[in-house]
């Protein structure tokens, strides 16, 4: 069961988080828009799995996040909404929000962050 | 006049039949003075009704109220610094409301019934610096708790249906400031339809919400058929929210956390 949900959340973190510029951004945004990047990061924690938001940035920005978790499995549903303003650094990674969930609902969830800062916008998904 | 004391109660009544008690105290006095007010009253076998008001500092009022059936009925105010409030009732459809205005305020509502018969608890406290804390313990009723809390507060509510007939549990809790609440549900009968209700909401900073919802596994009965429900919104920067729904049978867990701000972290857990 530890072995399975350890294979699950590398999978999560290397082979099905997704990383992309917003649909509405425009071509010249794109380009601003890599400067800014999102990843979802899942990692077992004992007896539940940690879901992380987190930002980066090659240049300083500040903008504002939202991360959607939805959850749906035999022992029920559960939403969690984390929103609000971020400041990066150049080049630094941060951690804007966490979630935990149980360890037996690693395969029952969807991620989704989404930053929008003065540099453009950013989301991820996992799984 | 250096102290002045309007009233200074104690009441105590007691009646064999279903008669109405009825008790008022109200006591003011300066703040220079301090004299610590206090106010008991404890009312027994009847329709007890039971009102208190304080004004000034050290403030303590104790109301305690036993029914066999009948209603239940307390309020108490206390507008001053180091209030401390206690109400017990016991047996009876009880309704409780304690509002407290001051800092170093301590609210403590304890209610029982034998039956499904309504718990009904408010407690409302504002302080502008410290110290607010409620405790509300609601047992084998129909169970309704509301806190609403503004300082550095804490907040802490427990609820359990009966053993036996339909019940559900419902608590609201509003803070603001820094804050703390703790609020546990369980159902107590595991056959019946029965619902813990939860709602935790919190604006300032540090807040931290703690839910646990729960029913009752008896061997050879079959579980109940109800529902969890957890919602828990949080402004602020460095929130801490932990939804724990336990579920046996057919029970549903329904959770949901919104959190506005900073460095903020939610757990979720449902069985």
């Amino acid at each position: 069961m530890r072995t399975a949900l350890i294979k699950g959340a590398i999978l999560a973190v290397l082979g099905f988080v997704v990383c992309c510029p917003r649909a509405d951004a425009t071509p010249e945004k794109v380009e601003r828009i890599m400067a800014i990047g999102c990843r979802i990061d899942v990692v077992a924690d004992h007896e539940a799995i940690r879901i992380e938001a987190v930002a980066s940035s090659r240049e300083d920005v500040s903008g504002h996040y939202r991360l959607d978790l939805q959850k749906i499995s035999a022992s029920g549903t559960s939403s969690n909404i984390q929103s609000g303003n971020f400041n990066l650094e150049a080049n630094r990674e941060e951690v804007l929000s966490t979630t935990f969930l149980g360890a037996s609902d690693a395969d029952h969830f969807q991620a989704r962050l989404v930053l929008d800062s003065s540099s453009g916008s950013v989301s991820c998904v996992s799984p | 006049m250096k102290y002045l004391t309007l009233a200074v109660l104690l009441a105590t009544t007691s009646l064999a039949s279903a008669a109405s008690n009825e008790s008022f105290i109200l006591q003011v006095s300066p703040k220079t003075a301090n004299p610590g007010n206090t106010a008991v009253a404890s009312q027994t076998n009847g329709n007890n009704t039971q009102a208190t008001a304080q004004f000034g500092s050290a403030n303590t009022a104790a109301t305690l109220q036993t029914s066999n059936g009948n209603p239940n009925t307390s309020a108490t105010l206390e507008i001053g610094t180091g209030n401390v409030s206690l109400a017990s009732q016991n047996g009876g459809n009880n309704a409780q409301t304690t509002v407290q205005v001051g800092t170093g305020n301590a609210a403590l509502t304890a209610q029982t019934n034998a039956t499904a018969d309504t718990n009904t608890s408010s407690i409302t406290q504002f302080s502008n610096s410290t110290g607010n804390t409620a405790v509300a313990i609601q047992a084998n009723g129909n169970n309704a708790q509301t806190t609403l809390q503004i300082g550095n507060n804490l907040a802490v509510t427990e609820q359990q249906s009966p053993a036996n007939g339909v019940a559900s549990n419902a608590s609201e809790t509003l803070q603001v400031g820094t804050n703390v609440a703790f609020t546990k549900q369980v159902i107590a009968n595991p056959g019946s339809i029965g619902t813990n209700l939860s709602q935790i909401a919190q604006f300032g900073s540090t807040n931290i919400a703690a839910a646990s919802q729960s029913d009752s596994i008896v061997p050879g009965i079959q579980p109940m058929i109800g529902a969890n429900l957890q919602s828990t919104l949080q402004v602020g920067s460095g929130n801490l929210a932990v939804t724990q729904q336990l579920a046996t049978g057919s029970l549903t867990n329904a959770s949901v956390t919104a959190q506005f701000g900073s460095h903020n972290t939610a757990v979720t857990v449902q069985h």
